[in-house]
């Protein structure tokens, strides 16, 4: 443990402060900043900075509107959702896809990114026709008495659609990076197959699949083109953040806009941050933190 | 020992099967496999494969013709152009940063 200690042998040449041992830090590091604060960190100043045009009463009568606070509940709740169902059924996706064989599996694995490739509003649309009352789908539904189509529950199928190649792609690697010897031994030490699932290879999936739905979560709060054709866009029901700021936008309400966008930034950070946190605690829970 | 294991294995792949169906620790037991792989290509139907099945059926409703009158029209043709360029410079603008990303036209 304490290697830090321990006398080392040989004298330590003498430090010089300004050769590292990587050549080039300066450049790359410059070139990474530039290049980011073009693409992230600028655009985004132009968010808060927009924002600051408003006065502090101002600001929060804008962002506390009931209409507006109703679609913060319903697309970060709906994107909270939609990333949970994609954890666990992009899990036992990747799962299928590097465990078994079955005939078409190469196809379906190259569909996963569909929605990644497919124009969001295209999606919204055909999802709209399948779920809507006389869509394949729809009419299934109907008689049950859900209704999919121009409700909230329409959010969440389109949020579900467009985040599930971020679980499938990021959990998929690192099952099939799993060594099978793992298993072995877990199993020739008399585990059970579910006690050798949740105490083999849960843990070394858990980071990925957290990631995963870290990534489908963002994307979900982020989405426009397809839910807006789903949703039906009711106020106070079916509306989504991003149209509340698109709608401000329409009215040339420029500040409004950016308020909304900063209410909505600082909220996804602070969920992100979250879970980057749960990672972390992962990670050291299970002693591979570094 | 090994020698026969390896022989088990490659024979294991030749009547297509993954290296866990090969081995028993990494197997599942037939119930609980068809469980999983039924859920998760039902799953894969209803939310992937049937909308995208239902993008051509509506696509091809009205026939090859209004399909193809549709594509040939000028403002397509260069909308379609610039989506390209567009994915295609910002592929190579990424590249070495995250490949399997480069390559998805992302369509927000």
């Amino acid at each position: 443990m304490n290697t830090a200690t321990l006398a080392t042998p040989f004298p330590r040449p003498p430090a010089t402060p300004h050769l590292r041992v990587l050549p080039g830090f300066r450049l790359t590091l410059g070139y990474t900043l530039t290049y980011l604060s073009l693409l992230v960190l600028i655009p985004l100043a132009a968010v808060f900075l927009k924002t600051a045009e408003l006065s502090f009463s101002e600001f929060r009568d804008v962002v506390t509107a009931p209409r507006v606070v109703a679609s913060y509940k319903l697309s970060f709740g709906m994107s909270l959702l939609a990333a949970a169902i994609n954890a666990v059924f992009g899990l036992l996706l990747a799962w299928a896809l590097v465990r078994y064989s079955f005939p078409g599996k190469k196809l379906i694995d190259a569909l996963v990114d569909l929605p990644f490739a497919l124009p969001t509003a295209v999606a919204g649309i055909s999802l709209t026709a399948l779920y809507a009352k006389n869509g394949w789908i729809g009419q299934f539904l109907e008689p049950l008495g859900i209704q999919v189509a121009f409700k909230p529950l329409g959010v969440l199928v389109a949020l579900v659609f467009i985040g599930l190649p971020f679980v499938v792609r990021m959990v998929q690697p690192i099952l099939e990076d799993l060594d099978t010897e793992l298993e072995e031994a877990a199993t020739s030490l008399g585990a059970q197959r579910g006690q050798a699932f949740r105490h083999v290879i849960l843990p070394i999936v858990f980071p990925a699949l957290l990631t995963g739905f870290a990534l489908a979560f963002a994307r979900a709060v982020g989405e426009y083109g397809s839910v807006i054709f789903i949703a039906g866009n009711l106020p106070m029901v079916s509306e989504i953040t991003p149209l509340m700021i698109i709608t401000k936008l329409e009215q040339y309400d420029y500040t409004g806009a950016t308020a909304i966008a900063t209410v909505m930034l600082l909220l996804s950070f602070t969920l992100l941050l979250a879970i980057n946190g749960l990672q972390a605690w992962t990670a050291k829970s299970t002693g591979r933190d570094r | 020992m090994s020698g026969a294991s390896t022989l088990r294995l490659g024979a294991a792949q030749a009547i297509g099967q993954t290296r866990f169906e090969a081995r028993a620790a990494t197997r599942e037991t037939p119930l609980v496999k068809w469980l999983i792989l039924g859920t998760a290509l039902t799953f894969f139907a209803v939310f992937l494969l049937m909308p995208l099945i239902a993008v051509f059926v509506e696509a091809l409703r009205k026939g090859w013709e209004t399909y193809l009158s549709a594509l040939i029209d000028p403002d397509a043709l260069s909308a379609l152009r610039l989506t390209l360029l567009a994915t295609w410079c910002s592929a190579c603008a990424r590249r070495g940063r995250s490949p399997s990303s480069s390559s998805a036209a992302s369509t927000s």
